[in-house]
C-alpha cells in the first residue's frame, strides 16, 4: 500500500500529466479498482473496459481532486460511477433476473450460526447474484454507499434498493452457509472455489 | 461466523462488515498499463469503429453503385437489339417490296423525281403533300396496296376480290376501296375520320428523323393514303 507522500507525489505527478505518474498510480492503484471493477460488471472484459475508462477520468479529472478526502475512496467512486453508467448503458439490451431465479438452495441450508467462509468463496457468491443486486450490495455493503444515493445513481426506488440489497444478502448468505456445510461435511476434500454451487 | 437468530439485524450488520473487510483491500492482477490516448478510450474505439464501418459502407455502396451502372448499361445493350430486330427485318422487307413497286412504274418516272419515291416513301411530311398538292399517283398507290404490283406475288394477293368489286369505278374510287379499313393498320384506323391536319400532328412523329429509312418506307404507305380518301369523298 501507497504511503501518503507518496500518494500526494504520484498525485502531483498525475495533475502535472507525468507519463511516468500516471503509469506508477496505474501499477499501484490499478489492482484494487480492477477488483472493485469486476464486482460491478458481469465479464472480465467489461471491467477491463471500466478500468480503462476510469483510469483515463480520474488522469483527467485529478486537479479537481481534494486532498480532504481519501484519494483511493475517490478513484473507487469513480469506477463505481463508471460501472454503473457501463451497467446503464446496457441495461435495456439485458434481460432482468430475479434473484429467486438463480438460487436453487435450500432454506434448511440458511444456518447462520456456523457461518465460516473466505474470500475467494465470498466473491464466487457475489459473481452469481445477479448484477441489479450484486451492484446494490456491493454500493452499499463495501463502497459505503446510502440507499438514496444508490437509488439516484441506479434510477429506482429507494425501497427497491433496500429490498434488493436485503434478498441480495439473504442469498449470499444461504450460498455461504451450502459451502459452509459442505466444508465441515468433507473436511479432508478440498474446496473448489470454481465450481458451480447447486 | 457467529450469530445470534434472535437478532438478524446485527447479524446482518456483522456480515456486511465482514464482507466489506474481506473485498474492500482484495486486489485483482489488472491488465497492463494503456496510454490514455484517444483510441483507448471506450469513446475512441467507438469513434474508430463508426468511422471504419462508414469507410466500409462508403466503399460497398460505390462498388454496389458501380456495379449498378455496368447493369444498367448492360441491359438496354441486350435489349435494343432484340427491338431492332424485330422492327428492322420486317421493315427492311416491305421496304424493298415499297422500293420495288414505286420504281418500276411508268408514271414515276414521268411525273415525280427520282428521290421523289423514296422521299415519299419516307417521310410523312412528303406524303401529306402529294395529298394537299394533287390526287395520288400510282407510286403511292403501288407503296400502299402491292395488289397494284404487277407480276409481284405478295400479300395484296388478299385484297384482289375487293379490286375486282371496284373495276367499274373511277381510278379514284378504286383508291378508296385499297384505303378501306382492311388494308389500313389498326393504328391508323382512328385517324381516318380526322382532318389531315391533325393527321399530319400525328403521323409526323411517326416518320420523324433519326429513324432508319426501311422503318419509314413500311409504315409510310399504311398512315398516308388513308388520310386521302375522306378527302376525296369517297365516303
Amino acid at each position: 500500500m501507497a504511503s501518503s507522500e507518496e500518494v500526494k507525489r504520484l498525485i502531483e505527478g498525475c495533475k502535472a500529466q507525468h507519463p511516468a505518474a500516471q503509469r506508477e498510480l496505474y501499477a499501484r492503484f490499478s489492482g484494487q479498482l480492477f477488483a472493485t471493477a469486476i464486482r460491478h460488471t458481469n465479464a472480465r472484459e467489461d471491467a477491463q473496459d471500466v478500468l480503462q475508462d476510469s483510469f483515463v477520468k480520474i488522469f483527467k479529472h485529478i486537479k479537481s481532486y481534494r486532498q480532504d478526502f481519501s484519494f483511493e475512496g475517490w478513484m473507487r467512486r469513480i469506477v463505481v460511477n463508471t460501472a454503473i453508467t457501463h451497467y446503464r448503458r446496457n441495461l435495456k439490451h439485458r434481460h432482468h433476473q430475479d434473484i429467486d431465479e438463480v438460487h436453487a438452495t435450500p432454506q434448511d441450508l440458511e444456518n447462520r450460526n456456523d457461518l465460516e467462509f473466505t474470500a475467494d468463496e465470498l466473491e464466487l457468491a457475489i459473481a452469481q447474484l445477479p448484477l441489479g443486486y450484486r451492484t446494490v450490495f456491493c454500493m452499499y455493503v463495501i463502497e459505503g454507499f446510502k440507499h438514496q444515493e444508490i437509488a439516484d445513481k441506479l434510477g429506482v426506488d429507494v425501497n427497491t434498493s433496500k429490498s434488493q440489497l436485503s434478498r441480495a444478502r439473504k442469498y449470499l448468505q444461504r450460498v455461504l452457509a451450502t459451502l459452509s456445510a459442505r466444508a465441515q461435511s468433507n473436511p479432508s476434500e478440498p474446496q473448489d472455489e470454481g465450481a458451480p454451487i447447486s | 461466523m457467529k450469530e445470534n437468530p434472535q437478532d438478524p439485524q446485527s447479524f446482518d450488520a456483522a456480515f456486511d462488515a465482514r464482507c466489506r473487510e474481506m473485498l474492500s483491500q482484495r486486489v485483482v492482477k489488472a491488465p497492463p498499463f494503456v496510454e490514455p490516448t484517444a483510441a483507448s478510450t471506450r469513446m475512441g474505439r467507438r469513434l474508430a469503429l463508426a468511422t471504419g464501418t462508414i469507410m466500409l459502407i462508403g466503399m460497398g455502396g460505390t462498388l454496389m453503385w458501380t456495379d449498378s451502372d455496368q447493369s444498367f448499361d448492360a441491359e438496354p445493350a441486350v435489349e435494343v437489339p432484340t427491338v431492332s430486330d424485330q422492327v428492322v427485318e420486317p421493315a427492311s422487307v416491305l421496304g424493298k417490296e415499297a422500293m420495288e413497286t414505286s420504281t418500276p412504274t411508268p408514271e414515276d418516272a414521268g411525273g415525280q423525281p427520282e428521290g421523289g419515291s423514296v422521299e415519299g416513301l419516307m417521310g410523312p411530311s412528303a406524303k401529306e403533300r402529294h395529298v394537299a398538292e394533287g390526287p395520288i399517283t400510282e407510286e403511292s398507290q403501288g407503296a400502299m396496296s402491292p395488289s397494284t404490283v404487277s407480276g409481284s406475288v405478295t400479300e395484296a394477293d388478299a385484297f384482289r376480290p375487293v379490286e375486282a368489286e371496284l373495276n367499274g369505278e373511277t381510278e379514284a374510287e378504286t383508291r378508296e376501296p385499297l384505303m378501306t379499313e382492311e388494308q389500313v393498320a389498326p393504328a391508323t384506323q382512328e385517324e381516318v375520320g380526322d382532318d389531315v391536319d391533325e393527321a399530319e400532328e400525328d403521323v409526323e412523329p411517326v416518320g420523324t428523323g433519326t429513324e432508319p429509312a426501311a422503318e419509314k418506307s413500311v409504315e409510310e404507305p399504311v398512315l398516308r393514303l388513308p388520310l386521302t380518301l375522306p378527302a376525296g369523298g369517297g365516303y
